[in-house]
């Protein structure tokens, strides 16, 4: 699909356009079902009322010796069809003042030094050239659908006579557009336009038509009003207005974005109430025909009264909203519609189908979610897509609840992790050893999964949830479905990194995955997943994957270059121009297309593209992102409100629905994808554990140090030292802890500053384990050990072999990831710790990363609870801390009143009040801490 | 001419479109179609010299967070942009700013902290002071501004202009360029 215009075109065509306007008549659009989008094109006018030329805004055009497609295909169809030119004479007289009118403007603000090329279009022209020629060439009926009801809107509004040639199978060509101006009404401003049109004869084959039918008709000006803004009541009045003829897509603009300034209740009610007004209209005009005696106006027709006509295209109104719109119609609501129904239109078609929703409606209710015993085919594959997109949105949050947290937990305990407790190693499920893993993976079913994740998606994403107004207020809910589809395709980027990141491997076997990925990724290309394209791009391109550069020094040549080329596509430079350019040629069209205005960088996915030859044809899944800003910036710009009147801005509303329209077109294409969902593909996607940023960051850290002189972290800076002994002496441990290879032992060189441990502990052990501590050049696994058993006896003696052998085993597992890579005895990585590396000192990093939970005396620990990471600087006070942890939950009050203490297996490390939390955290257990209101009694304290 | 780019980052709501869109756009609102190849540029004279800016605006897209890696590497010069009327908004910056110095790797990255819809006096929750004690600790400019009413917009984007002219004068252009694509 070719957004090039007709304007910007250089092709021979289009300059015998421009040159002789009057003469053209080659440019037929049949009136045919390909081409109902062209048709709706012809009816609609350049986007901006005020200046056509803006809508034609082009820039500097450096690939212009090409012809458009449009032109492409629009010579084809002349070189197959000879022309019927039927003039008429009394047309000819007619004073040539409606002279085609091609603005041609070079955008002022494109003077910069760097070539430009096209600009993409933006009118609604230009939205249905693309559809127009879309749908001619590459038959989406889904898509059709929705802009057939467009059409059925225009056909009504369209006068008479032009509705007869239609009628005739005639043609016309493209009209031209020319602004009259501006009319104010009360409650109303519109936009008037000129609209010529020319008629056509599509075949000589008419011989069955007398000449008396053909009307010769060659050209015909109408009259066209657009709202540009208007109350409420207006709007829903100009569905069916008096005269003159509306704007086609009225009824489509106004029902997808009218939740902006109305809700369905009010805008149902309003549209009865009209209903009724014409009703009683048309009553009291057969009233006065009757009064008036009867064969006074034998061309009287009640059916065909204006009353009539525009009760039926309020009616086919409802109809649209009702099939379009179906997230509109609650019970309530079809409650409501199903009295007029009633009232009005006793077993018409909007009667039954009215009375069927309600009862599937209801059925659903009953039966819906009780495990899929009743209801039809429909109703259990919308319970299960619920089903299944609860459990996504739960996997897909990033860590910020503990319930996914504790997921990521039991994954690490399992296949990743030391045991902390938990029993033997390698306790991970049997399933999973059946399951996929990276990077022995069949590609083709990676993508094809993906996509399949996707596409469920984004069927189900409601379009008007993405407009600026709605998603601007997120937090209010109201846009479900945008967010299920952000979280996916976070989801995807996660399991990428974390693919990429976690285990024990070989530099080269870290390549092999990334390698992997890309052959992913380009599989999406072909298969037009631009959302997890772009997910797997953006993860290969995040920092804590492009920033192991000898990983990527192992990755082969080749690899690299189409990981290159697929990061182009995706790149967010020139507003994501690469993207939205080939999201326009390719949305709905079969296959992805090579570029031919493309650098010949991109052999490697041309080569594949030809390869594809003629295959299944896919839809298109674009990256939901463009749209999001796009309709953002939309709302931005743009007054709700004109005048003082408070009129709703219609133009604005159209604006947006411009956007809302490529995403209806593409969720239709969608429809073509045909991917069966495999279970197993499923769990490795739900096992897969999920780091966050910073995890992630400090792993890849782990794999690849840090250049010498790290950062000090920023909150760090930020904190006074305080001169009492335990800080001084915490401090002076400090530089050695950091200066030293094993120092962090397990049981902890802070262990002196516990201060109060749930069940008390007595200050004896600090001499113990200051002799760990200076043990720091030896392996500290033994001393170690030593001290927390010595720890653990005095709080329970019974326990006491067995920390023993936990404790040892503690210390294994920390060891051998101190080592490094090249210890393969134990694959266990702690996520959370941030433990300087055995071979680079310099690399250790001054802060750990703490997990904190607000718990306050209603919400139990094992429930879902809130946590927050943050950062633990080497010289952060408890209170410092406590203040973090307060900014990063949200909570407002004064920090003096919370205690901090860290979530030990079975024992709670209460930190006191001003202790170094850096030195006194135990590090043998995963950093979760627990933020709580002081108690009254003052617990913590001494 | 040289380009600059720079990313405007900050919550949802904080009104970093309306930033942007007054910036690119100035008067002629109505007129601005976000969907063209250059809707986000703009050339302006910062000193004398010709700039050409190309703005990412990450609005509408917040919640991909993972994104933000990506926006980051990049971007040149940073906009951080908080709400007066949200303290959340302000609370939200210090993770951003951490995670903008972990993917430039270092401590000095041009960046502009902004407050803006400061014309909404009325319902300010986060003072004056507040926001110059972050810059501070930021080290980094800082200024409040209201799109709405069209205070401080530009100076932002100059500000920025100059900051990174300063940290790598155009002579050596080419090396942060190559900076940007370590694994390219």
């Amino acid at each position: 699909m070719n957004f090039t215009s007709r304007a910007n075109c250089k092709c021979p065509h289009s300059q015998k356009h421009q040159q002789k306007p009057a003469l053209i008549k080659s440019h037929t659009c049949a009136y045919q079902l390909q081409d109902l989008a062209g048709y709706n094109r012809a009816l609609m006018p350049p986007l901006d009322n005020t200046d056509l030329s803006s809508a034609w805004r082009q820039v500097n055009n450096n690939t212009t010796s090409q012809s458009c497609a449009y032109h492409q295909q629009q010579d084809a169809k002349d070189s197959k069809r000879p022309y019927h030119h039927h003039t008429c004479p009394r047309q000819r007289k007619k004073p040539a003042t409606h002279m085609c009118q091609e603005p041609q403007q070079r955008r002022s603000r494109s003077a910069s030094a760097k070539p430009r090329r096209n600009s993409s279009y933006h009118s609604y022209d230009d939205l249905d050239v693309s559809s127009a020629v879309l749908n001619a060439e590459r038959k989406v009926v889904a898509s059709l659908k929705y802009l057939c009801a467009c059409t059925g809107a225009t056909l009504r509004n369209l006068s008479k006579k032009t509705k007869d040639l239609h009628a005739k199978n005639y043609t016309y060509t493209k009209p031209t557009w020319r602004l009259w101006g501006e009319e104010h009404e009360k409650n109303a401003i519109f936009t008037v336009y000129l609209k010529k049109v020319r008629y056509h004869r599509p075949t000589p084959t008419a011989s069955n038509d007398s000449d008396d039918e053909i009307s010769h008709l060659e050209w015909e000006t109408v009259r066209v009003r657009f709202v540009k803004a208007a109350t409420l009541a207006r709007l829903v009045e100009a569905l069916a207005t008096d005269d003159g003829e509306l704007e086609s897509t009225f009824i489509n603009v106004f029902l997808s974005t009218y939740r902006t300034f109305s809700t369905p209740k009010q805008v149902l009610s309003l549209l009865t109430q009209r209903y009724d007004a014409l009703h009683e209209k048309h009553l009291e005009e057969l009233e006065q025909v009757q009064q008036n005696g009867q064969g006074m106006d034998p061309a009287y027709d009640p059916h065909n009264s204006i009353h009539e006509q525009h009760k039926k295209t309020l009616v086919s109104a409802l109809h649209v909203w009702l099939d379009g719109f179906p997230e509109d119609w609650h019970e309530e609501n079809l409650q409501q519609i199903l009295a007029f129904a009633m009232k009005r239109l006793k077993r018409s078609d909007l009667h039954i189908k009215v009375l069927n929703r309600l009862e599937r409606l209801i059925r659903q209710s009953v039966y819906g979610n009780g495990g899929g015993g009743g209801g039809g085919s429909e109703g259990n594959g919308l319970s299960w897509l619920s089903a299944a997109g609860s459990q996504q949105m739960q996997q897909f949050m990033i860590p910020t609840h503990y319930g996914s947290s504790y997921d990521l937990t039991d994954q690490f305990n399992g296949m990743y992790l030391a045991p902390m407790g938990h029993g033997p190693i390698y306790r991970g499920p049997t399933h999973f050893l059946q399951a996929f893993r990276f990077p022995h993976v069949p590609i083709r079913h990676f993508a094809e999964q993906l996509t399949r994740m996707d596409t469920e998606l984004f069927k189900r994403l409601i379009p008007h949830q993405c407009l600026g107004h709605t998603w601007a207020r997120r937090d209010s809910g109201g846009s479900e479905t945008v967010v299920a589809t952000i979280n996916q395709f976070n989801a995807v980027l996660f399991r990428v990194v974390s693919s990429i990141l976690i285990d024990r491997l070989k530099p080269q076997e870290r390549a092999l995955n990334i390698s992997r990925w890309i052959d992913i990724a380009q599989e999406l290309r072909m298969l037009k997943n631009f959302s997890s394209l772009k997910a797997i791009i953006s993860a290969l391109n995040s920092n804590s994957i492009y920033r192991l550069s000898k990983i990527w020094e192992v990755l082969p040549k080749e690899r690299m270059e189409v990981f290159k080329e697929l990061a182009r596509i995706c790149s967010e430079d020139n507003n994501a121009w690469t993207l939205r350019e080939v999201l326009k040629r390719e949305g709905t069209a079969k296959n992805p297309e090579s570029n031919p205005g493309s650098d010949h960088s991109d052999r490697h996915m041309q080569k594949l593209i030809l390869n594809l030859g003629t295959q299944t044809s896919h839809g298109t899944i674009p990256y939901l992102g463009t749209f999001l800003t796009d309709l953002t910036m939309i709302h931005t710009a743009n007054p709700d409100y004109l005048t003082e009147n408070k009129l709703i801005n219609f133009d604005k509303k159209r604006k947006e629905f411009e956007v809302l329209a490529q995403i209806k077109l593409l969720q239709g294409a969608a429809n073509t994808y045909n991917l069966q969902a495999d279970a197993l593909f499923d769990h490795w996607f739900n096992s897969m554990p999920v780091l966050d940023e910073r995890e992630a960051f400090e792993l890849s850290c782990r794999l690849e140090a840090q250049p010498p002189a790290p950062r000090k972290s920023v909150v760090s800076t930020n904190t006074s030292l305080t001169n009492t002994t335990a800080s001084s002496t915490a401090s002076i441990i400090g530089h050695r802890k950091t200066d030293s290879i094993h120092s962090n032992s397990s049981s902890g060189a802070g262990s002196q500053f516990y201060c109060e441990l749930n069940s008390s502990t007595s200050s004896r052990h600090n001499s113990l384990d200051r002799d760990a501590n200076h043990q720091h050049t030896s392996l500290m696994s033994a001393s170690s050990s030593v001290s927390n058993l010595s720890l653990d006896s005095s709080n329970s003696g019974g326990r006491q072999s067995g920390k023993l052998t936990h404790s040892q085993s503690m210390g294994n597992g920390l060891k051998s990831h101190g080592n490094g890579t090249t210890n393969g005895g134990s694959p266990h990585i702690n996520a959370q710790l941030v433990q300087p590396t055995s071979g680079t000192p310099q690399s250790a990093p001054d802060f750990y990363i703490i997990r904190v939970t607000y718990e306050t005396d209603n919400i139990e620990l094992d429930g879902i609870v809130l946590y927050k990471s943050i950062m633990l600087g080497n010289n952060e006070r408890t209170p410092q801390v406590i203040r973090n942890a307060m900014l990063k939950l949200g909570l407002e009050d004064d920090p003096e009143r919370f205690t901090l203490a860290q979530v030990l297996p079975d024992k709670e490390l209460v930190m006191p009040k001003n202790a170094n939390v850096y030195y006194a955290v135990n590090t043998n257990y995963n950093l979760n801490f627990i933020l709580r209101p002081r108690k009254e009694e003052g617990v913590a304290g001494s | 001419m040289r380009e600059y780019k720079i990313v405007v980052l900050g919550s949802g709501g904080v009104g970093k479109s309306a930033l942007t869109v007054q910036f690119v756009q100035c008067i002629f609102v109505e007129k601005y179609d976000p969907t063209i190849e250059d809707s986000y540029r703009k050339q302006v004279e910062v000193d004398g010299q010709q700039c050409m800016l190309e703005i990412l605006d990450t609005a509408g897209t917040e919640q991909f967070t993972a994104m933000r890696d990506l926006y980051m590497k990049n971007g040149q010069g940073f906009v951080l942009v908080y709400s007066i009327t949200a303290q959340s908004t302000f609370n939200d910056l210090q993770d951003l700013r951490e995670q903008i110095l972990r993917v430039k790797d270092t401590e000095d990255v041009p960046m502009v902290l902004v407050g803006n819809k400061c014309d909404l006096e009325e319902e300010r929750v986060v003072g004056k002071e507040l926001g110059k004690t972050l810059a501070n600790q930021f080290n980094c400019a800082f200024m409040e501004t209201s799109a709405k009413a069209k205070v401080n917009v530009n100076d932002i984007f100059y500000d920025l202009v100059r900051q990174i002219n300063k940290k790598s004068p155009e002579k050596k252009q080419k090396k942060p360029k190559k900076s940007l694509c370590v694994l390219l």
